[in-house]
């Protein structure tokens, strides 16, 4: 028996994007996100775990030194569990980890969670200061160069741009620190060059630490600035008499952003690890200090730590640049895989 | 050969390879010569600053610093080179590995890079340096191995770019071991990219090293390289700045110069950068210099106002490589008040330009000349104001060609309707994306509130097409300009978009100018027709009258050159012989000349006015309406005869 | 689980590297005020710093000079000793008689404690019964009291009575060193980790770990060294110690007014010397180079040790560790007040010979040695370590620098023993409290002879010289050391003058700073 037609039930799917909420596109992309970062981070939990058994001969010995009482050094074995069974090791570890015991500081024996929350916020407040100082500082100057050089525009505007930029982008941050240093410490005396005392003395390291990510930032921005321009859209925009500011701001920025957000992500995350070369520039009391010292003296537990913070925080900002992305784009939610 | 020179023609690119022979030169031969100036103790002469004899003072021995900045630069290249060297190794292996080894393992080693690349050098550097300890060895296995996820990533997408090509395939399929086509074909064709990313690489690592050294983890005394010197002297800073600053201009000259230099190469050699990093330079843009064409004027047309458009002796310049190119050279017309106009011709005959042009979007870097540009009696040559903006923006509707890329892929479809309301109109936001829902239905989108919050790549290409008509019509048009808005569809789409034009034209008497190389779309929806060729109007007749009664030969050949229904299938399709003309190069004289039939010496000569005959019609040819045998035509106009 | 080493790391007596403020000697300084009194600004806040963090501040835990910087603020001893004449001046104990092993103390009347509690006699007691049992590890046992001593106490007459085990000359001296802790701490020893109760001028009021301490000033006390009080105008009423590592910015610090007085010695000491900053310098030992006496190193062997000493220019390689600023070694126990002032160093030490160096290293023919020091002495440790290394392989010894941080170096020193060579300068102010460095028993043993010297005329020098009363056997403990000197079992070659420079106050450094010296001044 035929139905008629008014009986047949439309495609429930089609124009219903919200309609079966595990096939939605967001909730896809934040399982396999969330997905990517567990594997991630079990790869940096292990690689850090491996780190100190992949020293050539006895991490203990090479702590303790040639000439260290046999008993010593088996005392020290025992009490880091390293005379158990490599799994056995890595699931103690594992274990350990879940429940926020980073160990004891050989040195010190301080535990090891002791001194990490003591000098994170010094380079979390750095980093943070610095990655906002870039991200201020480049989108709206890649942009302003965008539209100034776009197609057949500021020849000479794009090399003056490209030429200061790239220089600034290769000079390693710990040189230009230097170099503030010696210009405004030494010669002008105007800012203060070590320590995080007063406001006024993050200045200096919080500039060290974004000229050069700003400089590579605002240039991938003007690249893709004036790449955008150039795209149909724009000329709909364009078409639609929408004043030039709309245009560029709500139509052309936001899709440069998301052709610039994956290498800006990886600019932040080195950043992130620049504060270790900028902390010792300015004897900034934090981290990057302490897993210099750390590391010149042998003292593992903090060295691993701190490794782990600063893997965990570089694999965060990808994360949070992905979500970025997909709200910028909500394309590259399904392109993704 | 000639490549490398072009490199050096640069001004970064001269600069950078002086400085990279310098600092190698450097490297070469300071041990050789001031060895023994930089190790001279004088400790009654501690932390003295500059002088004559010691440029850059002293350090806390007495030695001399510019003497030792100097002699460090060998060990400070050296270092870099070989951390480079391991880099690239190490590199190549995991780059070929998924090659070699087949897809699972493959696709293991692949993510195991991906996840690598994502840590900064400096984090895998540090990483390493515990395991291999601090000092000059243990860094230079540190910043190698730190580099290899970088050249491995490069590596797989260069190996992979190759083993898609075709002859690799054929040497897999002819059974050649991979390990064979590997160093025979593959290693060959990628050594290029390698080795200039590799320049690039090398002054990447010797930063890096002097950052390890500057934070006492690279070399350790009593050897010193840039770094060390650097560790020593910002301790001194105060004291004695230049022994800082020495050892930090070495650095950043050398690193600069390894670096400009790579990248110069590979701007010059065509190569991409690791790193997706845009290099020198790199969008390519025009150069100006523009030329002001001057073109015989046309006689003057009837200002009447029911005129939509009307335009006399446009012309629209670009700037170009070598020398003005000359898209439209000097065409009038009027479009009338629910008239439909088409334009026609080949690509390169102007007609997109044209559109443009009528709809003041052809931008800054073309010229646009005309006696007269008017549209609804708003002058379009004055420059852009807030009125004629928000005047512009309701009044006329623009349809491109491609719907996949016309629209803001980051928004969703109802705001950018919305938004032409908001910004012309003065509605709110709710009721713009009200009237926008609303344009969405009367183009026929169904369930316009839902496809109004979706985004554009949830629309199918028709439906796309019909939202762009739907956002012209959120003011109330009396023009649409619509620029091959069908070309990109399927045929049965094709047919819903042209149906909906005809739609609005009959049922809000709305203009239309339809630009096409499809002659048979032009001539179902047009009233009139102008057919374009190299800039020019060479033929305007009624739509009706296109199979039938056109007299320019280009038209009857453009008109012959379509199949339909009756055409002799035995018989080859019809074509017209010959190219376009290259706008930038017209030659004198009638611009089809070359290819025409009828052509004379008088064609070849003298450039044929546009003629207005007493039915309103025109048309630009010294042979008009002769008859002529176009080559390999179909049997049924061969039998034509001109009116 | 503790890792059970020998000597915890952290409570060995380092009475340090003199790149901190304080050493192992408790000075006084006169009660007046220094400069021009309309100067002196009352109250206040005094802010100073510290180059690392004390950890424990348990008084009596260990000897390390942050601890000790701080440990003065809150606690004081129950002698001292006047800096210019090495007279011994009153404490908590207003008087004191010294009759061979018994020595008789009457406290002052109405200590009180920082809880408002008394202190008394049996307290005083009760400290000197806790240090001096072995089982609680403190490193002032046998340094600043001598072992086996005894006390007993008399609250009604507020007496205190030590009798000592064997006669020692400097006892008194080691008692101006000995902090005393009330009887709250005494009975809540972990307390003491954290908070501080004792009877000094000021009090812990709240503490940042690795940051910063901050003290309050405690009104009504009166029993000072040699009578110093709280009433006295131009004292803060509240003391900050910074914890700051890095000297430049210490040094910037002072210039920008951040802090009141900072130990500077390294360049930076220049550009504040320039900026007119108030210096107080006092000298101590800079250059000590200590050789790994035991079995198993090369450097047992005391030809090899005399190689090594005559390979080295010692006056080139004082030049350097100080930036031309400091002047050859005097004594072993140089910090002020010295108890023994002299010289039995230069006639001592073996002179360079470079050639006999060779032979000699031919003949022994050792291994690379391990050669460590202290990097915080900044870029000027570091050149004299590589001028030093240079020295040797001229003579064909082969040495390895390597430069660790304080910490690392403790680790070595007590813990590993893997090291050859060592710069690491030990400041005391009296003979006696070396004798547990320089002999007796080893680590193993449960000592600090941590190098493992071994030399019996020393030994039977000392055990001489603690017979004679006083100062009076100066020269024999003068002469004591330089029989190490002439075998080269140790070797002091460098004295600096450490400068503590201080902005908007000014105050003394008899060896470290004297919380009661200090004076606010106007800016």
């Amino acid at each position: 028996m035929a139905l008629p037609s008014s009986a047949v039930a439309p495609d429930p799917t089609v124009g219903r994007p919200l309609a079966g909420i595990g096939t939605h596109p967001w909730v896809r992309f934040g399982v396999r996100r969330l997905g990517r970062l567990l594997v991630s981070l079990w790869v940096l939990v292990t690689a850090s775990f491996l780190m100190i058994h992949l020293i050539p001969g006895d991490p203990v010995r090479a702590a303790l030194g040639p000439t260290a009482p046999a008993a010593l050094v088996a005392a020290k074995r025992e009490a880091l569990g390293l005379n158990d069974p490599l799994a056995v090791q890595y699931l103690h570890y594992l274990q350990d980890l879940f429940t926020g015991d980073l160990g004891t500081s050989l040195i010190s024996q301080l535990p090891v969670s002791q001194v990490v929350a003591q000098r994170l916020p010094a380079t979390l407040q750095l980093a943070l200061l610095g990655f906002l100082v870039a991200v201020i500082v480049a989108v709206p100057l890649g942009v302003a160069m965008g539209v100034a050089t776009r197609r057949g525009h500021g020849r000479r505007t794009e090399l003056a741009f490209t030429t200061t930029s790239v220089v600034l982008g290769i000079i390693p941050d710990f040189l230009i620190g230097v170099l503030l240093v010696f210009v405004f410490g030494v010669s002008l005396g105007w800012l203060p060059v070590a320590g995080n005392d007063t406001p006024s003395a993050y200045v200096l390291p919080v500039l060290a630490l974004a000229i050069g990510p700003a400089a590579i930032l605002s240039r991938i921005i003007r690249v893709e600035m004036v790449s955008v321009l150039d795209a149909d859209f724009v000329r709909t925009a364009r078409a639609k008499r929408l004043p030039p500011r709309t245009v560029y701001v709500r139509h052309a920025l936001p899709n440069a952003l998301t052709a610039s957000l994956t290498l800006g992500g990886l600019i932040l995350g080195a950043l992130v690890a620049g504060t270790v070369l900028v902390e010792n520039v300015f004897a900034w009391p934090g981290l990057g200090s302490t897993i210099v010292q750390s590391i010149l003296n042998k003292d593992y537990p903090v060295v691993q730590a701190i490794v782990l913070v600063y893997g965990v925080g570089v694999l965060l900002i990808n994360t949070l640049v992905d979500v970025a992305l997909a709200v910028l784009d909500p394309r590259s939610m399904i392109r993704e895989g | 050969m000639g490549r490398w020179r072009s490199v050096l023609r640069t001004p970064i690119g001269l600069t950078a390879s002086v400085l990279t022979v310098g600092v190698l030169l450097l490297a070469a031969l300071a041990p050789v010569m001031w060895t023994d100036d930089a190790n001279a103790v004088d400790t009654s002469n501690i932390l003295a600053g500059p002088s004559a004899q010691h440029w850059a003072g002293t350090d806390n021995l007495g030695r001399d610093i510019f003497f030792r900045t100097l002699v460090a630069t060998r060990l400070s290249v050296e270092l870099a080179l070989a951390a480079t060297a391991i880099g690239v190794v190490v590199g190549l292996l995991l780059g070929t590995a998924p090659f070699l080894l087949g897809r699972r393992s493959g696709r293991l080693v692949t993510a195991g890079v991906n996840i690598a690349v994502a840590f900064p050098g400096l984090l895998l550097a540090l990483f390493f340096a515990v395991v291999f300890g601090i000092g000059a060895t243990g860094a230079v296995l540190a910043i190698g191995l730190a580099g290899a996820p970088g050249f491995g990533r490069l590596t797989q997408t260069l190996v992979a770019g190759i083993a898609a090509r075709d002859f690799v395939s054929a040497a897999r399929l002819a059974g050649v071991g991979r390990v064979r086509i590997l160093f025979r074909h593959v290693l060959p064709n990628i050594a290029e990219p390698l080795v200039v990313n590799a320049t690039i690489g090398a002054g990447s690592a010797l930063l890096a090293f002097a950052g390890l050294s500057f934070l006492g983890l690279g070399v350790q005394q009593p050897a010193y390289d840039w770094g060390r010197l650097l560790f020593d002297g910002i301790q001194v800073i105060y004291v004695n700045p230049a022994a800082a600053l020495a050892p930090g201009i070495a650095v950043l000259i050398a690193g600069l110069a390894l670096n400009l230099f790579g990248e110069s190469i590979a701007k010059g050699l065509g190569i991409g950068v690791a790193g997706g990093i845009p290099a020198l330079t790199d969008v390519p843009d025009l150069t100006r210099g523009a030329d002001r064409s001057t073109q015989s004027p046309e006689p003057a047309g009837n200002t009447d106002s029911h005129l939509v458009l009307d335009v006399r002796d446009l012309q629209v310049t670009f700037p170009g490589p070598s020398g003005p190119i000359r898209a439209v050279r000097g065409i009038s017309f009027t479009v009338g008040k629910g008239e439909a106009v088409g334009i026609v011709g080949e690509s390169g005959s102007g007609k997109s330009v044209t559109a443009l042009a009528v709809s003041h979007l052809v931008g800054d870097t073309g010229r646009v000349d005309a006696r007269r540009l008017d549209l609804l009696g708003t002058d379009l040559r004055d420059d852009e104001t807030t009125a004629t903006r928000h005047f512009l923006g309701t009044s006329l509707a623009m349809v491109f060609q491609d719907p996949m890329t016309s629209f803001n892929p980051t928004r969703r479809m109802g705001s950018q309707l919305a938004e032409v309301a908001r910004h012309h109109q003065g509605l709110d936001r709710r009721s713009a994306m009200e009237r926008a829902v609303g344009r969405l239905g009367a183009v026929r989108i169904p369930d316009p509130e839902q496809r109004a919050h979706q985004y554009p790549h949830e629309f199918s290409g028709g439906m796309r097409q019909r939202a762009m008509i739907g956002m012209g019509l959120m003011g109330s048009p009396s023009l649409i300009v619509a620029d091959e808005p069908t070309t990109a569809l399927d045929v049965t789409v094709q047919q819903q978009v042209l149906d909906l034009l005809r739609t609005i034209r009959t049922d809000d008497d709305v203009a239309l100018v339809l630009i096409s190389h499809d002659v048979t779309v032009v001539r179902e929806v047009c009233d009139r027709v102008l057919v374009m060729y190299a800039g020019r109007i060479v033929e305007d007749l009624p739509a009706g009258d296109l199979a039938t009664a056109a007299r320019h030969p280009y038209t009857r050949a453009l008109v012959a050159a379509v199949p339909d229904m009756e055409t002799d299938l035995d018989q080859p399709l019809a074509v017209i012989p010959g190219r376009p003309v290259d706008a930038a190069d017209v030659p004198a004289g009638c611009a089809f000349a070359a290819r025409c039939p009828l052509a004379s010496a008088r064609c070849r000569a003298e450039d044929p006015p546009l003629e207005t005959s007493a039915a309103g019609r025109r048309v630009a040819c010294w042979h008009a309406g002769e008859p002529m045998d176009v080559r390999i035509e179909s049997r049924r106009l061969a039998e034509v005869e001109a009116p | 689980m503790k890792p059970t080493t020998r000597v915890s790391t952290a409570t060995v007596a380092l009475c340090a590297t003199t790149l901190l403020l304080a050493a192992c000697g408790g000075g006084s300084s006169s009660n007046a005020a220094k400069g021009d009194d309309s100067n002196v600004v009352d109250g206040g806040t005094f802010t100073m710093a510290l180059k690392s963090d004390p950890g424990n501040l348990d008084p009596q835990s260990s000897a390390q000079s942050a601890l000790f910087t701080v440990t003065q603020l809150a606690y004081d001893p129950l002698l001292s000793v006047a800096a210019d004449s090495g007279e011994i001046q009153s404490g908590l104990a207003t008087t004191w008689k010294e009759h061979g092993k018994k020595i008789t103390l009457t406290l002052a009347d109405g200590i009180t404690c920082s809880d408002g509690s008394d202190f008394t006699a049996s307290d005083a007691a009760a400290n000197i019964a806790y240090v001096a049992d072995p089982k609680n590890k403190s490193p002032f046992l046998g340094t600043y009291l001598p072992v086996g001593a005894k006390a007993t106490a008399d609250n009604a007459s507020r007496t205190l009575t030590i009798t000592l085990a064997s006669p020692a000359p400097f006892a008194l001296n080691g008692l101006a060193s000995l902090p005393m802790v009330c009887k709250k701490g005494m009975k809540d020893r972990k307390s003491l980790r954290s908070t501080t109760d004792g009877t000094g001028p000021y009090q812990l009021t709240e503490s940042a770990p690795g940051d910063h301490f901050t003290y309050q000033i405690r009104d009504g006390y009166a029993w000072g060294p040699n009578g110093a009080t709280t009433a006295t105008p131009g004292m803060p009423d509240q003391v900050v110690v910074k914890v700051v590592e890095n000297e430049s910015t210490a040094a910037n610090l002072l210039l920008s007014g951040g802090l009141n007085a900072a130990a500077v010695i390294g360049p930076d000491a220049t550009r504040l010397e320039k900026a007119g900053l108030f210096a107080a310098k006092t000298t101590a030992l800079i250059g000590e180079q200590w050789y790994n006496h035991a079995q198993g190193h090369a450097t047992s062997d005391p030809a090899l040790r005399m190689a090594l000493t005559q390979a080295l220019d010692l006056g080139q390689l004082e030049k350097v560790l100080t930036s031309g600023k400091g002047t050859p070694a005097t004594t072993l126990a140089a910090i002020e007040p010295v108890a023994c002032p002299g010289d039995s160093v230069s006639s001592a030490l073996p002179t360079q010979d470079v050639s006999a160096a060779k032979a000699a290293a031919k003949k022994a023919s050792p291994s690379t040695l391990t050669f460590i020091y202290d990097t915080s002495g900044g870029p000027a440790v570091a050149a004299a370590a590589e001028l030093a290394v240079q020295q040797w392989k001229a003579a064909g010894i082969d040495v390895k620098a390597k430069g660790q941080d304080e910490s690392a170096i403790n680790q070595l020193l007590f813990g590993t023993g893997d090291w050859d060579i060592a710069w690491v300068p030990l400041n005391v102010n009296a003979p006696d409290q070396l004798v547990p460095f320089l002999s007796g028993a080893g680590l193993a043993d449960g000592g600090t002879n941590f190098s493992a010297i071994d030399n019996k005329d020393y030994s039977t020098a000392v055990t001489k010289a603690s017979a004679m009363p006083g100062t009076s056997g100066c020269s024999t403990w003068l002469g004591a050391e330089s029989d190490l000197f002439k075998a080269a079992d140790i070797v002091p070659f460098a004295n600096s003058v450490v400068e503590t420079f201080g902005n908007g106050a000014e105050f003394e450094t008899p060896g470290q700073l004297v919380p009661t010296s200090i004076r606010m001044v106007a800016k």
